[in-house]
């Protein structure tokens, strides 16, 4: 993806259009693997899918934790230029950023972080999509404040969501990735509704 | 600092937007770049401030990291819930550090008072009206205290007063900074009034430079905008144009 992205110019709406076409790539393979596995390894592989905070343990989170005591100091010696990033290509490479090489520097890091934290509890959604929006309209754009802060309100959704799965239904578990769903796609769709409005 | 442009040329894909172009600029001097539109103009400043590919040379004949170049594109839009404040600032972004040093709010509070536009600081630019955003960028530029300036249609979402303070105040600051600035403007009468020379761009080519007085001729107006002018003297020495009629292709 990077690699395209360099050859096309990695505007948003390359990169979002490109996410779409990785997305069906993986939901292929994953369905590929569905088709192939065991019984046993098809139950862990839905379990993954719905996303589950119940089988994590302090060695999974030592290690989500060292990656992101790691990227955290990267992606915050980046915070200016990624505020300058939000004026347009244009005007950041003004400003004198390497615009493709510091969105390059953030794609890593932010697949990294991501990554790893999918590894451990599967696709719980709409956590990152919503919290920074949540953090954008607390906090405004300066990314020094808005990178801490969307990790924060992930952080407190999670949590939410975690307590709510396990008291919704008394005696079982709800996978939380309903939940996040649930809650998240309406507060998503206001904010896009919210923004679309704004002058 | 003088800026010396030769046989500079801007291509996309097979389209040549800019051939040729070949001038000087001297420390403490305006140039303006006038053209009809698609004329090269932006592609032409845009290779300038380093941000375009481009053939030929660009020499600027001092070190131009230190101050930097002050660049202002011309797309004014902003979507970035950012404050005038923080806008400005980021033009500071060579010096900025996570904690932001006093000099830098200094620079950026000095800029914003530079232009009259302190009282915009707390506002989010995104409730900016285009014209007080312009002011906004232009200010995001001086906060830098660059060695050069080059400005893309600086005044186009201006009313007049605004147009005639700001091209007053990036005079006064040429003059008594030694800067080199080149700005591409669409306003013959401001450029002939503001800027030291003149460039004239027509298709992509350099169609003549000099004095508003020698560039601004009723045939050069004719060859690069299609129209028919008449040239009046103004009360201050500077040619006015009076454009009467488009001429047919």
């Amino acid at each position: 993806m990077a690699g395209a992205a360099r050859l096309r110019g990695a505007t948003p709406g390359f990169l979002v259009l490109a996410g779409i076409v990785c997305l069906f790539l993986f939901q292929s393979l994953l369905s590929l693997l569905q088709f192939l596995a065991s019984p046993e390894a098809l139950q862990q592989i839905v379990f993954w899918l719905f996303g589950s905070l119940m089988r994590a343990n302090l060695g999974q989170a030592g290690i989500v934790g060292l990656i992101l005591l790691l990227a955290a100091p990267l992606l915050l010696r980046d915070a200016w230029r990624l505020t300058a990033l939000r004026l347009g290509d244009d005007r950041a490479r003004a400003l004198g950023v390497q615009v493709d090489a510091l969105r390059l520097r953030a794609f890593v890091l932010v697949s990294l972080l991501t990554g790893v934290a999918v590894a451990f509890v599967g696709t719980i959604g709409f956590v990152g999509l919503v919290a920074p929006h949540i953090a954008r309209i607390l906090v405004g754009e300066d990314q020094r404040h808005l990178l801490p802060s969307s990790a924060v309100y992930g952080a407190l959704l999670l949590s939410t969501a975690s307590v709510a799965s396990k008291t919704i239904m008394p005696g079982a578990v709800f996978p939380i990735g309903i939940i996040t769903s649930l809650v998240g796609v309406p507060v998503l769709a206001w904010l896009v509704l919210r923004s679309r409005a704004a002058p | 600092m003088r800026l010396s442009v030769q046989g500079l040329g801007v291509r996309y894909g097979s389209r040549q937007a800019v051939r040729d172009v070949a001038f000087t600029v001297q420390a403490g001097e305006v140039l303006a770049i006038l053209g009809a539109n698609g004329s090269g103009k932006s592609s032409l400043l845009r290779a300038l401030a380093g941000v375009q590919c481009h053939s030929g040379s660009v020499t600027w004949s001092e070190q131009t990291a230190a101050g930097g170049l002050g660049y202002m594109p011309q797309d004014t839009s902003a979507r970035a819930a950012l404050t005038a404040f923080e806008v400005v600032l980021l033009g500071r972004l060579r010096s900025l550090t996570f904690k932001v040093d006093a000099a830098d709010l200094a620079a950026a509070r000095d800029a914003l008072v530079e232009l009259g536009i302190s009282h915009l600081a707390e506002r989010p630019v995104t409730e900016l009206s285009g014209g007080q955003r312009q002011l906004v960028f232009l200010a995001q530029v001086l906060s830098a205290s660059p060695t050069a300036l080059l400005l893309d249609e600086p005044t186009s979402a201006l009313d007049v007063a605004h147009q005639l303070r700001v091209l007053t105040l990036l005079r006064a600051a040429t003059r008594r900074r030694g800067l080199t600035t080149v700005a591409v403007l669409h306003d013959l009468n401001a450029a002939a009034r503001f800027a030291d020379r003149i460039a004239l761009m027509h298709e992509g080519r350099l169609a003549g430079i000099g004095t508003p007085a020698e560039a601004l001729t009723i045939d050069a107006l004719r060859h690069c905008y299609g129209v028919e002018a008449a040239i009046l003297d103004g009360p201050d020495g500077a040619p006015v144009i009076l454009p009467l009629r488009a001429v047919e292709a």
